[in-house]
């Protein structure tokens, strides 16, 4: 195991190096000169030369490359061209917000998801199994404006039952917080809970088949304990994985969640930064972005070698 | 899943993967699934013959409810939403087909390769990848278009770089279990030359698994273009996507639901119709794709 971390530690470490050096060249992907996309046709060539020096623009490509990674290893991501800020300070500012909204709507996902996977794989092919899947592929198939774009039409306009988007924090009023994250987390666990259904149905389907889940039955275990004890503690795995996989698609969700509901969070400073081709900002966050999936997946690994014990990395 | 008896009634290759495409054919949600598409697909195509008014032209009244000439309504424009919505899944439909035609392209080949070849060919390509999927799509899809500038030729760039991994990742995985069969050995030992042997006996037999991906990677490529188009990044005023068009609707959607319901309906359906398309074929491809990663 030990081995076995170092040297996914090692490797975590190359892949961040290397995604640090494609966010580099993401600015080398701007047609003809970032400086003046970022301010325009108006700018004098002065406002471009000054801007140009600002991102190091200047300076041969070797001696920027050097330099921006030596800032970022530092926690350095540059300074905002429109706010004038760190970036590094905007997004630790925000980062919590996301996160937030990812864990609520993974824990949704799983309260909703795991009860009902388990529900369809023990009624397969039957009545119950055909809404739930049917309901499953629907979650998976609406994209995620489409859902957060209806639910508050339906929930904030017509039935006035939650507030709109002006954003509150906790620390103002813990309650109004609450009530403005419920849209935005069902809208991203709308799609998790489906992955988790299906994850959970297909893997409960392929346990309750196993010889000791009808030696449970034959010992004359109550049903509910062959179910939760020997059935889904051994049908956990891939769904654990899964969620792994669906916590990186919940990080993306965010992007178009938070500019529905005006969520203050990395995504919405992603989009803002784009709209105002404030490039600093676009690399920042998503180097943060790339390097968070990137812990999620090692996480993901570490876990699933934790939890079944039969998997050995040498 | 086990195998029907129908699947195993085949003997050779080519006859399990006809009975399974014929067994997939049979469920009647892959057929729904399948007319729908065809016909989304007739009315993209046919958008010039069909559409009962220019798209662009601001014709009436803007926000007129549904009916008379105007089947959907106007919009915010004056516009008609019909014309719009028929022009819109020319963009999305065309987008999607376009880059997940590239990403097949490139996919299967890299796949391929990195299979056949091992060693270092797989290692560069599959690390490679790996990186690739260390960014969430629509984040890769944001950054790469936030730089190119936003227009659908660069939609349909960033979303084949998107889906290329997951091709390769496919193919790579099937075309390992096939490298060591018999009749490739055969097919090397008599000489066959590499790009020959790839193309006439490990691509067919990872083609079960890739027409999935191609169904489901087509639902998934709409989703990042109408997702792109409807945070201003994607098709841009006037050109409709069903993207920009709910987008667009959320400013009046109180007043005037059915300017949102009809875009989102349409995005909905689609991707919902694909998705079935690719769990139906997979699930009569089932006992083939055991092993194909």
């Amino acid at each position: 195991m030990t081995r076995y971390l170092a040297r996914r530690g090692l490797y975590l470490l190359v892949q961040v190096l290397v995604v640090a050096t494609l966010v580099f060249l993401l600015l080398r992907l701007v047609p003809g000169d970032p400086a003046r996309a970022i301010l325009g046709e108006t700018a004098t060539e002065d406002q471009v030369a000054r801007v140009r020096r600002e991102l190091g623009l200047d300076r041969p490509i070797y001696a920027q490359y050097v330099s921006w990674m030596g800032k970022v290893l530092q926690g350095d991501l540059g300074t905002s061209i429109t706010s004038g800020r760190p970036v590094a300070t905007d997004v630790r500012d925000r980062l919590g917000n996301t996160l937030e909204l990812i864990v609520l709507a993974t824990v949704a996902s799983l309260i909703v998801g795991l009860p009902l996977g388990v529900i369809a794989g023990l009624r397969a092919n039957r009545l119950p199994d055909f809404v739930l899947s049917a309901a499953a592929m629907l979650g998976l198939s609406l994209p995620g404006f489409v859902v957060g774009t209806v639910l508050l039409l339906i929930f904030a306009l017509r039935l006035r039952w939650l507030p709109q988007s002006q954003y509150v924090a906790w620390s103002e009023n813990p309650v109004e917080h609450l009530k403005l994250l419920v849209l935005p987390v069902l809208t991203l666990a709308s799609s998790a809970a489906a992955v988790v259904m299906r994850m959970t149905r297909s893997s409960m389907l392929e346990v309750v088949r196993q010889d000791y889940i009808k030696l449970a039955r034959a010992k004359g275990l109550s049903e509910r304990v062959v179910i939760l004890r020997h059935a889904l503690k051994n049908a956990i795995n891939p769904v654990v994985s899964v969620v792994g996989l669906e916590l990186a698609t919940l990080l993306g969700g965010t992007v178009i969640v938070e500019t529905i509901f005006g969520w203050p969070g990395l995504s919405s400073l992603l989009i803002a930064g784009v709209r105002a081709r404030d490039y600093p900002v676009v690399q920042g966050v998503v180097l943060l972005i790339a390097v968070l999936t990137i812990l999620i997946n090692l996480a993901i690994d570490i876990a699933y070698a934790v939890l079944d014990p039969r998997i050995r990395y040498s | 899943m086990a195998a029907r008896p129908d699947a195993v009634a085949g003997t050779g290759r080519p006859r399990a993967h006809t009975t399974a495409l014929h067994r997939a054919l049979h469920s009647p949600r892959v057929i729904i699934a399948g007319v729908f598409l065809v016909l989304v697909a007739a009315t993209a195509l046919a958008a010039p013959l069909l559409a009962p008014h220019d798209p662009g032209e601001p014709l009436d009244m803007p926000l007129l409810p549904p009916g008379g000439a105007y089947p959907l309504g106007t919009d915010d424009f004056g516009r008609d939403v019909l014309s719009r919505l028929i022009y819109a899944g020319r963009v999305s439909l065309g987008v999607s087909t376009a880059s997940v035609a590239i990403a097949t392209f490139v996919g299967v080949w890299l796949g391929l390769c990195a299979g056949y070849y091992r060693g270092a060919v797989e290692t560069l390509i599959m690390r490679a990848m790996d990186i690739l999927l260390s960014f969430p799509t629509i984040v890769l899809a944001i950054a790469i278009v936030a730089m190119l500038g936003p227009n659908l030729r660069n939609v349909v760039i960033v979303i084949a770089i998107v889906y290329t991994p997951r091709f390769v990742r496919i193919v790579y995985g099937a075309t390992l279990t096939v490298r060591e069969a018999e009749y490739i050995q055969a097919a090397r030992a008599i000489g066959a030359r590499d790009l020959r042997i790839l193309r006439t006996a490990v691509l067919p037999n990872v083609m079960a698994p890739i027409l999935v991906q191609i169904s489901l990677s087509l639902g998934f490529a709409i989703l990042v273009e109408t997702g792109l188009s409807f945070l201003g990044l994607g098709a841009q005023p006037p050109t409709p996507s069903w993207g920009n068009m709910v987008s667009a609707a959320r400013d009046f959607m109180e007043t005037n639901p059915w300017l949102l319901i009809a875009p989102a309906a349409m995005v909905g359906l689609t991707i919902l119709a694909l998705n079935t398309l690719g769990d139906g074929l997979r699930d009569a491809l089932d006992d083939r794709l055991q092993g194909a990663g």
